[in-house]
Parts: C-alpha cells; structure tokens; sequence
C-alpha cells in the first residue's frame, strides 16, 4: 500500500541521514588541531609521555576504526566514556542536557501558543491598524538577537522589579525532593526570551498560512452550507493552515538549540552550550560527538515527525506519495474567481 | 450546532411580515436597490439591482465576466468578501437579510438557501472525504445520528446520480473528477430540501457532455423539490434549457428582463442580441466571420 512505502521511505530517509551524519561529526571532530593528550598534559609535555597516554585511549589506531568501534558503541546506546573523567559520556551529558531540553522544550510550546492566536489574528485583521500592529511586533521580536530580549528582561524582572532571579539555575528534583517553585522561578525569564524570537517568527507563518486559506474556495463553501465564520475558519481552515504551519515548527527546532545556547549563556544556565565550550577546549571529543550527535538525532527525528503528521494532514500526500512543497502546489492551483475581488471569503 | 433563537423554529415557521392572506404574491427572494462596492477605491459592482423571485422560479442571471452576477448571489448569500460594501435591500420571504447577524444567516444557509459554486476543483476541502464535508450540511440543521446523517447523503449521491455512491462519500476531493465533485456539491446543496438554490455557473468548469448530464440532474431535482432557481451563466443556451425566466445584467446593472422565449424573440439591450447572434450559428455563412458580442456592443459607450 502506498501509505506504508511513503512511511518506509520516510524512515529509511531518517536513518539514512543520521548514518550520515555520524560520519560528519566524528570526522569534524576528529580534524580539530590537538587531541585530548595534549590538552591534557600541556605545552610541556614529553612526545613519550603523550604517545602512553594516546595508547592508554586507544587514540593511536586508524581513525577508520574508531569511527567503527564508536558508531558499534552508537548502535547499542552507548556513547562512550569520557576521556578525562572516565564516566560514561551519557552520565557526563545528562544534567547539562536536562536543563537543555527543559528551556527548549517549553519555550517551544509556549511560541506556538502564543503565535497560533496572534498570526490568525494578524491574519484576520490585515486590513485594518490592528492587524499592522501585530505584524510589526513580530518583525520587531524577530529582528531584535536573543540576547538582546534577554537582556532586557533581565534589567527589567529581575534588576529594576527584583521578582524573579538573573542568574542560575535550580535543579527540579534535589536530593531534599522536588523542588519546582525555584526551579520555575530560574526558568521564566530564558524560557520567555527564547519563546518571543520564536512566537514572532511563527506568527509571520501562521499568518500567511491563515491569509491563504482566507482566500480559498472551501472556505466559502463551509459557510454555504450553514457554517459561521469562525467555525468555517476553525474547521476547514486550521487544518489546511497546519499544513504549512507544522513544517515551520519542525525546521525551526534547529534554529532553537542555537538560541537556547546564547539564552544559557545569558542567564548562566548549565546547558548544553557551556558544558560543549568546555568539552570542545579540553578536547574531550568523545562527549562532544555524543552530544552533537544527540542533537543531529533529535533534529532528525523531529523532522520525521513532521513528514508523518504531514501525510496524516494531507490525504493528497497519501495516494501520491509526493513531497510536503507539492500539497501546497496543488492547492495553488486555483482559477480567478469572478466578481470576489481581492478579497477573502471570511 | 444551535441555529439562532429567532431561527430556531421547524421549517415553515419562521416569522413573516405579511399577513399569510396573501402569500400568493409574497416573493420567495426579493431585491430591491441593490449596490454593491469593492474595496478601498469604492469600484461599484452592482447598481441599483432589483428583482423578485417566486417560489418555484426559475430565474436566468446572465451577463458578461464581471458584470456582476456572482456578486449577485454571493449578496443574497451573504458571503461577498470582507472587502465588499453593500447598500440597498435584500428579502427572503419576507425577512431582510442585508445586514442580519452571521448566526442568524449561516443557519439559513444550506438549509432554507443553498448554493452550487462554479469551481468544483476549489470549492471541496482538499483534506477531508467528501462524504463527511456533505454531512455537515446535514448535521448543522437537524440532529440526527450519524448513521441515518451518513444514510442520506449516500441516498443523495445516489439521486444526482454519482456512480458507487458509498465509494465516493469515502474518497477525498482529489480522487474525484470534476464532474463527480460538481454532483457532489449539487446533491450537498439539495439535501435539505433548500427553497431557494443559487447556481454559479455550476457547468463552466466541466466538459460539454458532462454538462449536458449535470443540467439534467438540476432541471429534475428541482422540478422535483419545487425549489427555485437563481441561475448565473454566461451561456444563453444553458439558460434557456433551465429557466423560464432571464434577467441580462450589463456592468453591474440590470439592463432587461423577462421569459426567456420573449427575450430570445425581441432581445432590446446590444449586449443581448450580441448573446443571441453570436450563439445562432446555424445562420452563419461559411467562410465569413462569425459575429462576437462587442459588435453589438461598439457605440454603446459602455
């Protein structure tokens, strides 16, 4: 059947990728100047001293077999260990991926919330100064860096207002117990910086999306046969809307982990980003291919997801097989429409 | 879905101004000074635009593109664009729709007026089965469960005579031909029995014999519901073999009026006796050159 090719296709592209991508990272990694020994032992070191310690790691074989012996490590979950600590690299990576993967993971929900409503809004106002308003505060969000907007809330909620800290952070679940007020309270602040970037650039997609689909056919239809304006909109409209929308969502998470790497960075948070900078100067690049690697596979992964929602949205995709760009192609497609002007059908 | 309060009532119950002594020259659909503009340049659509409809007329609307016929309807329907400004006044038995809340018109819609667009490409949402995006007009009216609502458009299907009727209400919009998503929209429009159905050019977009079929399908379903007709085409021809009335509208006003046998016999605008030579092709001569509506047009100023 044509639907479970598509989907083993999809799959097959993922794993592709990532195959591919384990290749880039290792050897990336591996053409940075100086290794682990030398960072390790210091400008003074003896060349004797630093072929022991290469040996000990198994770093004077063939870069060919290490890639081997880590991509076999890969396949069974296992990162490796750490050079200089001899932990496990998942265990060295955790703490600092938790904190990650919370500031992202609600900054990113937070952003589509928040863009869902103001796009369709912007979307339904074009017209009117409303509508122009909602527009330039997203350019504006857009256009203002990161760090920027952090910053600003840093002076403004934690300097001038004193309500919520500048710095640090507070680990959910303490050796005491839960601990979610602090850990709330130190998360507020980069979670919102992060969120505005991104709800601004979403919105712009959510309202062209919603622009488009004011404009289509169906939409007039839905209300000639007895559906109101805002429940033809919410039930032929969204899903042809989130279509375009959920790609958006999927391309950006990219884009996210590198400005939730400059948000730590702000906020002294321990993420990812500064425990990478200090693992890439030690030259600890066993940690550094596993946590790039991770979040190559979670980007992937991502991105699959959207593939499939994109089928389960789209039943054009289903019978053709065809790229996400070609439902947007086909629903393009559409003849002048007489006396309707330039108008929407809303 | 709920519809309105005042519009709540069983069919046939709705509020009427005019005593029912007279119901017999009460109009199904009455216009009355009808002006419609488009956006921000105020360019003018319709002018001054009156008509009446009886119940179980079938009125002709034809004109040039662009000469305001869809406008038309989509005024009636209340669905022109966001950009449209409207003036004047437009009665469904007796009750003003012009200006009327959204509830109140998106619960007549597809219940008591129902409407046959010209695109049946576009008109269908690309990612639902056409089966449930029928049943909808269903649903919205009357409560009924799922399996009777799923019965009738079935049965509906069946009637505007779509091949395998259980297959197509499972398909998408995408796996019919355009003849089939035009039957789909047709039998979508008749299932609640509407009193009034607005044609946009229902056939434009579909090959001459399937055109042919899918009038025959409008001309019996109505003679069979008793609805009437508001009928937009550019296509004399098609007109003439659906309705027994024709209004020609010209650069957004009407401009003549009348059965169509009589219209056909002694045509008084340009524009229509252009229409009239320009369909006779029985009478032109081999070799010369066939006669085109701006013949008739030239030194009209228009």
């Amino acid at each position: 059947m044509a639907l479970v090719s598509l989907v083993a296709r999809r799959v097959g592209v993922f794993a592709v990728s990532l195959l591919g991508a384990t290749v880039v990272v290792f050897f990336v990694a591996e053409a940075l100047p100086g290794d682990v020994a030398e960072a390790m032992l210091g400008l003074g070191a003896t060349p004797e001293a630093l072929e022991a310690l290469r040996h000990d790691w198994g770093l004077d074989r063939p870069a060919v077999i290490r890639y081997a012996s880590w991509l076999g490590g890969l396949l069974h979950g296992d990162l490796g260990a750490s050079y200089l600590t001899g932990r496990p690299a998942a265990a060295e990576i955790g703490p600092p991926l938790a904190v990650t993967c919370w500031l992202v993971g609600l900054a990113l929900p937070l952003a589509v919330l928040a863009a869902l409503p103001a796009g369709l809004l912007a979307a339904l106002w074009r017209r009117r100064w409303r509508g122009t308003a909602l527009s330039f505060l997203s350019q504006l969000g857009m256009a203002v860096p990161v760090f920027f907007t952090a910053i600003v809330l840093v002076v403004v909620f934690a300097v001038r207002l004193g309500w919520l800290p500048a710095v640090g952070y507070a680990d959910l679940v303490t050796p005491a117990g839960l601990n979610a007020a602090e850990w709330a309270r130190h998360l507020v602040l980069p979670v919102t910086a992060l969120a505005v970037v991104q709800a601004s650039l979403l919105a712009r997609y959510v309202r062209s999306a919603f622009v488009e689909v004011l404009t289509e056919d169906y939409l007039r239809t839905a209300r000639a046969v007895g559906w109101t304006r805002w429940r033809a909109l919410l039930r032929h409209g969204a899903r042809n809307a989130a279509l375009s929308v959920v790609t958006v969502v999927g391309l950006q998470l990219g884009a996210m982990l590198v400005g939730a790497i400059l948000v730590e960075a702000v906020f002294g948070l321990p993420g990812l980003g500064s425990f990478l900078l200090q693992k890439v100067a030690n030259r600890d690049i066993l940690v550094v291919q596993g946590v790039v690697i991770l979040l190559v596979a979670v980007v992937l992964a991502v991105n699959l997801a959207v593939d499939l929602v994109y089928v389960a949205l789209d039943p054009r995709l289903r019978q053709q097989g065809a790229s996400r760009q070609s439902g947007r192609r086909l629903s393009a497609d559409k003849a002048g429409r007489a006396g309707s002007g330039p108008g929407s059908h809303w | 879905m709920t519809a309105g309060t005042e519009m709540s009532g069983p069919r046939g119950t709705l509020p009427r101004e005019v005593p029912s002594a007279s119901q017999d020259s009460v109009p199904l659909l009455e216009a009355k000074g009808l002006n419609v503009w488009f956006g921000r340049h105020r360019r003018q659509a319709l002018r001054d635009v009156s008509f009446r409809l009886a119940p179980g007329q079938r009125l002709g609307l034809i004109g040039q593109s662009g000469s305001g016929k869809s406008v038309t309807a989509l005024a009636v329907m209340g669905l022109l664009p966001d950009t449209a400004r409207t003036t004047g006044s437009i009665r469904f038995e007796g009750r003003e729709l012009l200006g009327a809340p959204e509830r109140a018109l998106a619960a007549l819609r597809g219940r008591d007026i129902a409407m046959v667009f010209q695109e049946p490409m576009t008109a269908l949402d690309p990612t639902m089965r056409v089966g449930r995006q029928a049943a909808e007009a269903v649903r919205l009216h009357a409560s009924a469960t799922s399996r009777a609502t799923r019965r009738r458009v079935i049965e509906a299907f069946a009637e505007v005579e779509l091949p395998d009727p259980e297959r197509v209400a499972d398909a998408f919009p995408h796996e019919l031909s355009g003849g089939q998503r035009q039957r789909v929209l047709l039998a979508t429009a008749l299932l609640n029995r509407p009193r009034l159905i607005l044609c946009d050019e229902p056939t434009t977009a579909l090959d001459v014999t399937v055109q042919a079929h899918v009038l025959d399908l409008l001309d019996r379903s109505l003679a069979a519901s008793g609805a009437a007709c508001l009928f937009i085409s550019h296509d004399l021809a098609v007109v003439a073999r659906v309705c027994q009335d024709i209004m020609v509208v010209f650069d957004g006003a009407i401009v003549e009026t009348g059965p169509v046998a009589r219209l056909l016999a002694n045509p008084s605008h340009p524009y229509t006796r252009g229409l009239i030579a320009a369909a006779r092709l029985d009478e032109a001569a081999p070799g010369s050159r066939l006669p085109t509506v701006e013949d008739f047009l030239r030194g009209t100023g228009s």
